[in-house]
């Protein structure tokens, strides 16, 4: 079977620094992978590659097989929907304009808003609770509140494949678990592949299925959370000296600073 | 100051040795070539019965100083311009000083006569005054000037000042035929008594920018990091406008008004010295004195028998200079 | 939903009713202008007389007032106002910088020094037209060129242009003190535009392009606001960026090039439609039919103006598009920020 997404070899350059180093890695078909490592270990560039926003030096991204950089952009965008890290919306927006621009890939002059965009659109508002909000200026809303629009926004694309660039960015301990849970929610009903890049290794741990761990643009090891986060391979990656314990109430690993 | 490195340091003295440097060779060169000692001379021991000594001290010496000053005065408010608005398209002559000096020296021709370019500067200067307290009026809310604001009621203040120009222009050809060559910009006709008129402007503008930089250093990491360091944005922002007004107002009023020193020195010494306002304004404020008694000589150079005037010359080389250093600097990009 | 959808089988298509409103106001008041540039005036006429000169059975006087004075010239300005108002939104929205125009693209600052140069040469102002539409493709090709690296990128487009545009000022204005004194005043008078005595010939070059260029531009309004998002988003929308950026700029050339040539540069026009647009819609999205449709009413009602001054003013409506536009301007800049500060 062919994986819905995969990444051979890439290699990626700016001026002198190599930031990705060779990376060969599959997304798992129907499930949520976590991209962690330390800082500046190409987590970010890994994921901006996927989504084609970046040009790898050399490689190649392969979305079910098809070569991504060959392929129409609009075709790619009906099918990957990516949310870079910090994005600012133009001033005087508001949540339902922004969710509604989600569907640009499958909108055109004539076909500007049709019965499926809306239905799809409410959905999506609804999904992220903020359907009563929708006539609410972008800048109004909390932290947290407008991060659950942007992912609204990128749910609104109806691709199969999800790429968040740490979706948990500004928001607090509570938030942070609402908007993992959510796309875990929308990740088991609607079948969709989720790739995203996590600082937070308790809680990629906690809601990801696959962990896909990098160190200096390469990747160190993959595979569960059960097998990836231990003591010796935390020390690995992050050079960390740290305790490995068992959460209570999900049964996953639980990292402990020493 | 950490971003003041050596290598920073050194650069700024280089900058103002090269201006001041310019500035002597440049009492030099003209219609009539002049050695150095006999310029020594001319000040030294001064004879009236000598030509050369008449031309460098009544011609070339306030020439090289307005020169000087004037590019110095234009490469800081650029400076100011920038961090204030943040928009590379911002000229600090965008405060309507420009329009409203351009509409002063025409109403001055055309209601009352007056032809001799040394004369304009009164009026300029009243020109500019009013057109920039109509911006300042017009692009200020309660807490201090908004940016965005300043900048559209520059542009249409500028617009309506220009306008009403246009109209003098296209009915009155004395006007234009004496427009024509102010609007180029020069220092070439600047004596010392309008020097003296002028002098007190920039001794109360260039504290004022220094102050400016100095407040306006915190904006440079946004808004809202600003105050959270404490910064008085409103302040800060206030100061720096009217900075920039009496600068540009005072400059205009003297040489015409000279598009390309403010909007563009800034830009290269950014990429030189980087993001810090402080430095940034010192640098700008010796690149620009410097650029402008380059262009100033030059333009007496460059055509046997003619002059450039020293606006023309610095848009003429300084355009495509612009273009290379975007084109191979991707940093200068901001 | 303060939203009108309208849907026929797999098509549809949206519009806030507020956009819906102001852009019916604007078209009545453009309607209104015409009107009463057509009728009244200082020979004052009916639709009546219209309907006969349109038939040849007028008089001669009435019917060359109508049909070979006022229509035409009616008809360049609004096409002019139209195509300028166009050209400035497109541009501002792709930009994203509120001081953009046209102008940063160079076409204006061309077209001056195409037209000195042709005075320079010729030594009248009879080559201005071609020599200006020359100059303006050449500095705008040049620009976007330039600024060319992989791709059009808005910030490096600014900079060059600035390079480039204020060089060729200079240069027009260091030309135009190399020659005498009635040719820099007829230049100048071109330089700031005029509608005075357009034929059918001027009004239907103009109206031609504008029916093929226009609509185009509506077209692509729909991925122009999307453009402007930021780059990251748009691309993940599968946008072609800079597919979309040279054709918003090559669009937005040849809309002031059809306008340069009917009219001459007309400053302000372009640069001021976008905001007075946004501040009546009160949006952030790109809004080209209002923008259009200010362009005209500014152009319409400052060419109304040069021609409702005595004789003897021959002042060109190019000076009263600033002095109609710049108050509209700051009047909606001030209610408009007085609307946000609440």
């Amino acid at each position: 079977m062919t994986p819905p997404l995969s990444c051979t070899d890439l290699h990626l350059r700016f001026g002198k620094t190599n930031v990705l180093n060779g990376i060969s890695v599959d997304l798992p078909k129907g499930k949520i992978s976590a991209i962690i490592g330390p800082n500046g270990s190409g987590k970010t560039s890994l994921l901006r590659c996927m989504g084609r926003l970046q040009r790898p030096s050399s490689g190649e991204v392969q979305l079910e097989g098809q070569t991504i950089a060959k392929m129409n952009t609009r075709d790619v965008a009906r099918r990957v929907a990516l949310l870079p890290q910090t994005v600012t919306a133009p001033a005087g927006m508001r949540v339902g304009e922004l969710i509604t621009r989600g569907r640009t890939p499958h909108q055109s002059p004539i076909r500007q808003w049709s019965a499926k965009d809306e239905k799809i659109v409410r959905h999506a508002m609804t999904s992220v609770g903020l359907a009563e909000r929708a006539d609410h200026l972008l800048e109004d809303l909390s932290g947290g509140q407008r991060q659950r629009a942007w992912i609204a926004m990128v749910l609104a694309q109806d691709t199969d494949i999800l790429l968040l660039d740490e979706p948990t960015t500004y928001l607090d301990l509570t938030h942070q678990r609402d908007v993992l849970s959510l796309i875990q929610k929308l990740q088991a009903e609607r079948q969709l592949t989720v790739a995203m890049v996590l600082h937070d290794i308790n809680l990629a741990a906690r809601f990801s299925d696959h962990i896909i761990a990098l160190k200096d643009g390469k990747l160190l090891t993959e595979g569960d959370p059960m097998n990836v986060i231990t003591q010796t391979s935390i020390q690995n990656i992050y050079e960390l000296d740290c305790n490995v314990l068992t959460d209570p109430h999900s049964g996953m690993p639980h990292v402990i600073p020493k | 100051m950490r971003s003041l490195t050596v290598r920073r340091v050194l650069f700024l003295v280089f900058l103002g040795l090269s201006a001041v440097f310019a500035g002597v060779l440049s009492l030099c060169f003209g219609v009539r070539p002049t050695q150095l000692s006999e310029v020594q001379s001319a000040f030294f021991a001064f004879d009236p019965g000598i030509a050369e000594h008449i031309v460098v001290q009544n011609l070339r010496l306030p020439r090289a100083f307005a020169a000087l000053i004037g590019g110095g005065a234009l490469g800081l408010a650029g400076a100011l311009m920038q961090v204030l608005t943040r928009n590379p398209l911002a000229d600090p002559g965008l405060l309507g000083v420009n329009g409203g000096a351009a509409m002063g020296v025409v109403i001055a021709i055309w209601a009352f006569g007056i032809t001799a370019q040394s004369t304009l500067v009164l009026p300029a200067l009243a020109g500019s005054a009013v057109a920039a307290g109509l911006v300042l009026l017009l692009g200020g809310t309660g807490r201090g000037p908004d940016p965005t604001r300043l900048i559209l009621a520059g542009a249409a203040i500028s617009a309506l000042f220009l306008a009403f120009t246009w109209s003098i222009l296209i009915l009155s050809r004395e006007s234009l035929d004496i427009y024509r060559f102010w609007v180029l910009g020069a220092f070439s006709d600047i004596r010392m008594d309008s020097l003296w008129d002028l002098w007190p402007a920039y001794a109360i503008a260039l504290p004022l920018a220094a102050v400016a930089a100095f407040l306006l250093d915190p904006l440079t990491l946004g808004e809202e990091t600003a105050r959270a360091l404490g910064a008085r944005v409103g302040l800060a922002r206030l100061v720096s406008v009217l900075a920039i007004v009496l600068l540009c107002g005072t400059t205009v009023s003297m040489a015409g008004p000279i598009a390309f020193i403010g909007l563009i020195v800034p830009h290269i010494m950014r990429s030189f010295v980087g993001a810090d306002v402080r430095v940034l304004a010192l640098a700008s404020f010796l690149a620009g004195a410097l650029l402008a008694i380059v262009a100033d000589t030059f333009g007496r150079l460059i055509l046997p028998g003619q002059e450039i005037e020293a606006g023309a010359m610095m848009a003429l080389i300084g355009g495509p200079v612009l273009v290379a250093i975007v084109r191979t600097r991707r940093g200068v990009v901001a | 939903m303060n939203t009108l959808t309208v849907r026929f089988g797999p098509l549809s298509v949206r519009m806030p009713w507020r956009l819906i409103l102001t852009n019916g106001v604007l078209l009545v008041l453009t309607a209104a202008l015409v009107w009463s540039g057509l009728f009244r005036g200082s020979y004052p006429a009916t639709p009546g007389d219209l309907l006969s000169a349109l038939t040849g059975t007028a008089d001669p006087v009435t019917s060359m007032i109508l049909l070979e004075n006022r229509l035409p010239r009616l008809a360049t300005a609004l096409g002019v106002g139209l195509a300028f108002g166009l050209a400035g939104e497109m541009i501002q929205t792709l930009l994203r910088n509120p001081l953009a125009s046209p102008d940063i693209i160079g076409f204006s600052a061309g077209a001056a020094v195409g037209a000195v140069v042709t005075v320079v040469i010729v030594g009248g102002t009879a080559w201005v037209v071609p020599g200006a539409l020359i100059g303006g493709f050449i500095a705008a090709g040049l620009i976007l060129s330039l600024s060319w690296r992989r791709g059009v990128s808005p910030g490096q487009l600014i900079l060059i242009g600035i390079g480039v545009t204020l060089t060729l000022g200079v240069l027009t204005d260091l030309l135009l003190t190399r020659i005498d004194t009635t040719s820099a005043a007829g230049v100048m008078k071109w330089l700031v535009g005029s509608l005075n005595a357009r034929s059918w010939t001027d009004a239907g070059s103009l109206w031609a392009g504008l029916l093929f260029l226009g609509p185009l531009a509506l077209w692509y309004q729909f991925m122009l606001g999307r453009i402007a998002f930021e780059q990251d988003v748009a691309i993940s929308f599968g946008l072609r960026l800079n597919y979309g950026r040279v054709l918003t700029i090559g669009l937005a050339v040849a809309l002031v090039g059809l306008a340069v040539a009917a009219s001459g540069p007309l400053p302000f026009v372009a640069f001021v439609a976008g905001p007075i647009a946004h501040g009546l819609n009160g949006a952030s999205r790109p809004t080209l039919l209002s923008a259009a449709l200010v362009g005209a009413l500014v152009t319409l009602s400052a060419d109304m103006a040069s021609q409702s001054l005595p004789d003897g003013f021959g002042l060109p409506a190019g000076v009263f598009t600033a002095l109609v536009g710049a108050p509209v301007l700051i009047t909606v800049l001030v209610l408009h920020s007085k609307r946000q500060r609440l």
